[in-house]
């Protein structure tokens, strides 16, 4: 190896990680809720009292629709694989490409009671999706 | 002998660019890091809050300010939480393994239309956030 390509080699170490990089990243978020305690709760029975016993605390509480009170519990445990590049332009400013492959959401239960605290509906999925379809505006927004 | 000296200073200016090489490759760097959030929640301090008696007021007596409010039409709920995030990450050259690791005390209370406490709930599960890499299953 030629004296001069060392030295480009040893020059362009440095400035590849600022480049390009590689990341393998995991976010874990809460802890999930027992499927079988879950399944010890009864639709028209149970109240919130109960599942605060069995599940403990939510991640979330909602006003739901007629003075529904919803429950949300819910965990994350999501694996990212991503490639970092940056270009560099002009001078004084460079380009960045960012392919990560981001996909960070909760996914749990959603527990609707009903105005006496009964609990009437049980749903599983993604929090975020199952609270659009359970969740009230506030009434100030009203 | 100045020569000799001369042909020894050259080998090592010579062979610097491969130690450099060698340093770099060698050389991965590894990091932890631990954020929280809020205080811890005392579960013996919870548990003086009695349902069905304790009012609004001795909660936040008790307890203090909540972190979330939360109006449910004529009645309310209060949450407290205490979060702590594990971070730790390994880097060898371009490539960056990182894992976080993220647990909550965390409790709701509900108040009724009178501001009872009727029904409360907590979880504390702070104290199992971990550091780990990514391909080790810390939810065992």
């Amino acid at each position: 190896m030629s004296r001069s390509l060392r030295l480009a080699a040893v020059a362009l170490l440095p400035l590849l990680g600022s480049c390009v990089s590689f990341t393998y990243e995991r976010h874990v978020v809460f802890e999930p809720v027992s499927d079988a305690a879950v399944g010890t709760l009864v639709v028209g029975e149970s109240d919130v009292g109960t599942a605060l016993e069995r599940l403990g605390a939510p991640i979330y509480v909602w006003e739901g629709v007629d003075g529904a009170v919803v429950l949300g519990y819910g965990f994350e445990n999501q694996r990212e694989i991503g490639i970092n590049v940056s270009v560099p332009l002009i001078d004084n400013g460079n380009a960045s490409f960012d392919y990560d492959d981001v996909a960070k959401r909760l996914e749990g239960y959603i527990l609707v009671f009903d105005r006496d605290l009964k609990l009437h509906i049980v749903r599983k999925g993604l929090l975020r999706d199952l609270a659009l379809a359970t969740r009230t505006r506030p009434a100030f927004e009203d | 002998m100045a020569r000799e000296r001369d042909i020894g200073y050259q080998g090592v200016m010579k062979s610097l660019p491969i130690l450099l090489c060698l340093t770099v490759l060698t050389t991965p760097s590894c990091f932890i890091s631990k954020n929280t959030a809020n205080e811890p929640l005392q579960a013996r301090r919870m548990d003086t809050l009695k349902p069905g008696v304790s009012k609004a007021s001795d909660v936040a007596d008790t307890l203090g300010a909540p972190n979330e409010v939360v109006q449910l039409g004529k009645r309310m709920a209060w949450r407290y939480d205490f979060s702590a995030a594990k971070t730790a990450g390994f880097t060898i050259l371009i490539v960056t393994l990182v894992n976080q690791d993220t647990r909550a005390d965390r409790a709701w209370l509900f108040f009724d239309e009178a501001g009872v406490l009727q029904y409360a709930g907590r979880t504390l599960q702070a104290e199992n956030a971990e550091y780990a890499m990514p391909w080790q299953d810390i939810h065992e």
